[in-house]
């Protein structure tokens, strides 16, 4: 395999200059280690988001901020934080100034300050090293350049896997929606795949849906590495249904997070997600997405950032394709073929897979009467039987040809139409 | 002095004989019930009193003391009274000892002396095992079932005393209307969900039981409901065990005093497990799956219902009868019925249509998992039931009627009774090797469903069993086609399937 080393344990490209970085299993200079150990410290404090992380860090080190927050609570006579008359808990002038810079009320950095007491710096960097979770802040030199150049950086980034797979490769998102329909599933697992073996890195939000089925393509072609990115700590899998995706992402590309160990999905966090994958992607496409879907957060994301967007186009019955067909109107590009994002990467499109290849099959003509009854929703046996006006037991029997030439799909109490053309 | 009076009380639905002893000794007046009475029966005394008094009867001086024998058996409700009233007249001699001899008394009384009807009253009259039996007027349709029994009826006991004393006749009992069906609304009003109607005529066919999932307001209430009216009328057997079950439980019985239709039980799902199965403190009831004896149970909302619930289910539906015991002893309850059950694929119902379904996972796991997978498998018939398109509902051209399918149905059963059974689903295992013969293409269709893990040894006589009924209603005798194969497993689809699933790559 020449396209991603598979070591998770690989170090950047500069490691030798790695000033400010913790790499593992490789420590560097214990002094950067503290450095480190003091800023996690400090994304652990409840509240502690990554835009007031970044307002405090600013003109003024980890080391010194949580220096200050352990001694930024005195007790003394004055002005009132909610406590009643006599002995009350004030701040030091210092936390005052960086309560002001963080925009924080003091009540809240007087709970960081309490807190701060109680927490090990040292414990929290042993934590990553045990889980062999790398991290990097904005300024070290092993912060991946892709998103250092972004508008809107992560202050801080942890990953497991290989950083460099987002040098060696070209990069393309594939996003979408969670309830996907049975089209959009095989269409992203189909990009994934054709996009893995041209050796393009996918990128995606490792979700149900759209996510899922376009790392399994990348997988199954194993060529070019997965790149996930997920809105939760890193030993934080969610969702726990795809575990082995997710560590089979991490063993084999890069599993990368701006979440802190620990931490649980929040809502507010997906987006932020969403906006790193943008940021990361030379391409991005939405196979399928609702009205008010989160990829369509990621296309304007990548938008802003003037990246090329493609939309998959889906029938306009289909709930799960509105928001896709919606962009396609608005002027977004749509996808037609693998090729159209190779196109778009500069990337020769010769020996590129199609999307899909039928492959004609001759159908009698009650078979054919039968797929046209499908539309583009899953359907009933009774839907069928209405709609292609044959009976019952023809129907049945039809259906289960269909189903074992691959032309339908059968999911319980539904029919769908299968990769078969 | 001493009287004995015959009649009899309730253990589950069965009766048993009692007598009543009635024993008066001289001294201060005293009244004492003994030989385990329940509270209902030791509140007698006051009813008797105020019911002889009422009907310008006197009340025996003395110390009274009356035996229910068997001593050793509770006895609960009001049915004793008649017979306690008829033994202290006898004591005052009023009615003569022999006059009695060899009678039954069953009923209850009011304060003015009226009788009144007890439930059970059919499985009294027959435990009593009396020439004659005297019972209240409202309780004689059911009571006249018991063959080799004089019923007699009397309004109060003022009546009673001057009949049994001959100065008056006992008077003619009312004739009884015959069986009127129940109303139930019919087949033809559905439209469309041509394959619903094809499996609910199958599962009225062949006694399989079967599960609706479906969005809301696709009509599986509207289905089920219309179930009962494809069912034949009941042999004399079932309508009597079903009206002793209904007469025991207090449920309303028809006007001709036998349930000759199948009855349809719907229970919310808000309902406990003994009311299901049956059993209560003191005495134990039927549940609704014995009031639903011989015709249809329809659990609608089934997802909803407690797990533990359902689950008591499973042996009665395999079995036919249900088995509850007790501190004080096992109670066997008729249970023979077609279970129907309705629900939703998932909590907001639109699960099948990507991008409508607002259920995260974890909804649709908490939904589904109430319905366990044993219970699943006694679902012979799983089928979804759409929204009827616009199309559909505009189009005014009505299904086919109530009368046209039951047609069919009626003449399946047929067949079956020829194999010996009343429904193919009895079938044993035996008989349906020997009954459901399979051609080669059905075998080859069958081999293929197993192998691909779709069947168990249970479903797979189960599919058998359904491709016979289905062969059946097509009037077509022999070896099973293999399309009836196919059309029984498109019917058994696996209900709770996991949409997010990815069937692409493993």
């Amino acid at each position: 395999m020449t396209d991603f080393d598979n070591s998770p344990l690989s170090i950047g490209p500069n490691q030798g200059q790695m000033s400010n970085a913790l790499n593992l299993p490789t420590q560097s200079k214990p002094s950067n280690g503290a450095h480190l150990g003091h800023l996690l410290a400090l994304l652990s404090l409840p509240q502690m988001g990554p835009s007031r992380l970044t307002k405090l860090l600013s003109g003024t080190s980890a080391q010194d901020i949580w220096h200050f927050f352990q001694q930024g609570d005195i007790k003394g006579v004055g002005t009132s934080v909610g406590l009643p008359l006599g002995e009350r808990e004030l701040l030091s002038s210092e936390c005052q100034v960086l309560a002001k810079q963080a925009e924080v009320s003091e009540k809240q950095m007087l709970k960081w300050c309490r807190l701060s007491r109680q927490l090990q710096p040292e414990e929290k960097l042993s934590a990553y090293m045990e889980q062999q979770v790398s991290v990097a802040e904005l300024s070290s030199p092993s912060y991946p350049k892709r998103l250092y150049d972004d508008i809107e950086p992560p202050a801080i980034l942890f990953w497991k896997g290989n950083l460099n797979v987002l040098e060696n490769h070209p990069t393309a998102a594939i996003v979408g929606t969670r309830s996907c329909s049975n089209y959009g599933r095989e269409v992203a697992f189909e990009l994934g795949q054709s996009l893995a073996a041209s050796g393009v890195a996918v990128v995606s939000g490792l979700a149900l849906g759209i996510d899922t089925a376009a790392h399994k393509g990348v997988l199954s072609a194993n060529k070019a590495p997965p790149v996930g990115v997920v809105g939760s700590g890193l030993n934080m899998i969610y969702p726990k249904s795809n575990r082995v995706l997710w560590e089979e992402v991490a063993s084999k590309g890069l599993l990368l997070s701006e979440t802190p160990l620990d931490i649980a999905p929040e809502r507010w966090r997906f987006p932020a997600r969403n906006r790193v994958i943008a940021a990361l992607a030379d391409v991005v496409v939405i196979v399928e997405s609702m009205e008010k879907g989160g990829a369509l957060f990621t296309a304007e994301e990548a938008a802003q950032r003037g990246k090329p967007v493609f939309a998959v186009p889906g029938p306009i019955r289909s709930p799960a394709s509105y928001g896709t067909n919606r962009l396609l109107a608005e002027g977004c590009m749509p996808l037609c073929d693998v090729n159209d994002v190779l196109v778009a990467l500069g990337i020769p499109t010769s020996n590129a897979l199609k999307v899909s290849e039928s492959q004609a099959t001759e159908l009698s003509l009650e078979k054919q009467k039968l797929l046209e009854a499908f539309g583009w929703q899953p359907a009933g046996l009774d839907q069928l039987v209405e709609r292609s006006g044959m009976s019952l037991s023809d129907v049945a029997v039809y259906l289960e040809e269909l189903q074992s030439s691959g032309h339908i799909i059968r999911r319980g109490l539904w029919y769908e139409r299968g990769s078969q053309k | 002095m001493l009287t004995a009076i015959k009649s009899a009380t309730l253990r589950g639905v069965l009766g048993y004989p009692v007598t009543v002893e009635i024993h008066i000794s001289p001294g201060i007046g005293g009244f004492s019930v003994v030989g385990l009475p329940g509270a209902a029966c030791r509140e007698a005394q006051d009813r008797v009193r105020a019911a002889l008094q009422s009907c310008g009867l006197s009340w025996p001086r003395g110390r009274i003391t009356v035996n229910l024998a068997p001593s050793g058996e509770r006895k609960e409700g009001a049915g004793l009274d008649l017979a306690i009233a008829v033994g202290l007249l006898v004591m005052e001699k009023k009615i003569r000892r022999k006059a009695v001899q060899d009678w039954g008394f069953i009923a209850e009384l009011g304060l003015d002396g009226s009788l009144r009807r007890v439930p059970g009253t059919l499985n009294l009259v027959e435990a009593a095992k009396c020439s004659t039996v005297v019972v209240a007027p409202d309780a004689y349709p059911e009571a006249s079932l018991v063959k080799h029994c004089d019923i007699r009826i009397a309004h109060n006991l003022a009546e009673l005393v001057a009949f049994i004393n001959g100065s008056r006749e006992f008077p003619q009992p009312p004739a009884l209307p015959p069986p009127t069906p129940p109303p139930i609304a019919d087949l033809a009003d559905i439209k469309g969900q041509r394959t619903v109607r094809h499996a609910l005529e199958i599962t009225a066919a062949g006694g399989h039981h079967m599960l609706m999932v479906g969005a809301p307001g696709a009509g599986k209430t509207m289905l089920a409901h219309r179930m009962v009216g494809l069912l034949p009328l009941l042999d004399h057997d079932t309508a009597l065990e079903a009206t002793r079950v209904h007469s025991a439980a207090g449920l309303p019985l028809p006007k001709s005093g036998i349930i000759s239709y199948p009855p349809l039980r719907a229970p919310h799902h808000t309902m406990s497990a003994t009311s299901l199965v049956g059993g209560g403190s003191g005495a134990v009831r039927p549940g609704e799956i014995s009031a639903a004896h011989g015709g249809v149970l329809f659990l609608d909302e089934l997802g909803e219902f407690s797990s533990v619930v359902l689950d008591t289910l499973r042996q009665p539906v395999e079995e036919g009868v249900v088995r509850v015991s007790r501190a004080s002893g096992t109670f066997v309850f008729p249970a023979r019925i077609l279970l129907l059950a309705a629900m939703n694929p998932c909590p907001c119902g639109e699960l099948g249509s990507p991008g409508s379904c607002r259920c995260t996972m974890a909804d649709r796991a908490r939904y589904t998992r109430r319905v366990s997978g044993p219970l699943l498998d006694r679902f012979d018939l799983r089928v979804l039931v759409p929204r009827p398109s616009m199309q559909e509902l505009i189009d005014a051209s009505p299904g086919e009627s109530t009368e046209v399918v039951r047609e069919r149905v009626l003449k399946a059963r047929e067949i079956a009774g020829q194999r010996g059974v009343l429904c193919n689903a009895e079938l044993s295992d035996f008989q349906l090797e020997e009954e459901a013969v399979l051609t080669e293409g059905a075998k080859v269709k069958l081999a293929e469903a197993i192998q691909k893990q779709r069947l168990s040894a249970r479903g797979y006589r189960r599919v058998r069993c359904v491709a016979l009924t289905i062969q059946d209603l097509t009037g077509r005798r022999g070896a099973i086609e293999a399309k009836c194969i196919s059309q029984a497993l498109a019917l058994r689809a696996e209900p709770f399937v996991d949409f997010n699933a990815d069937l692409l790559a493993s």
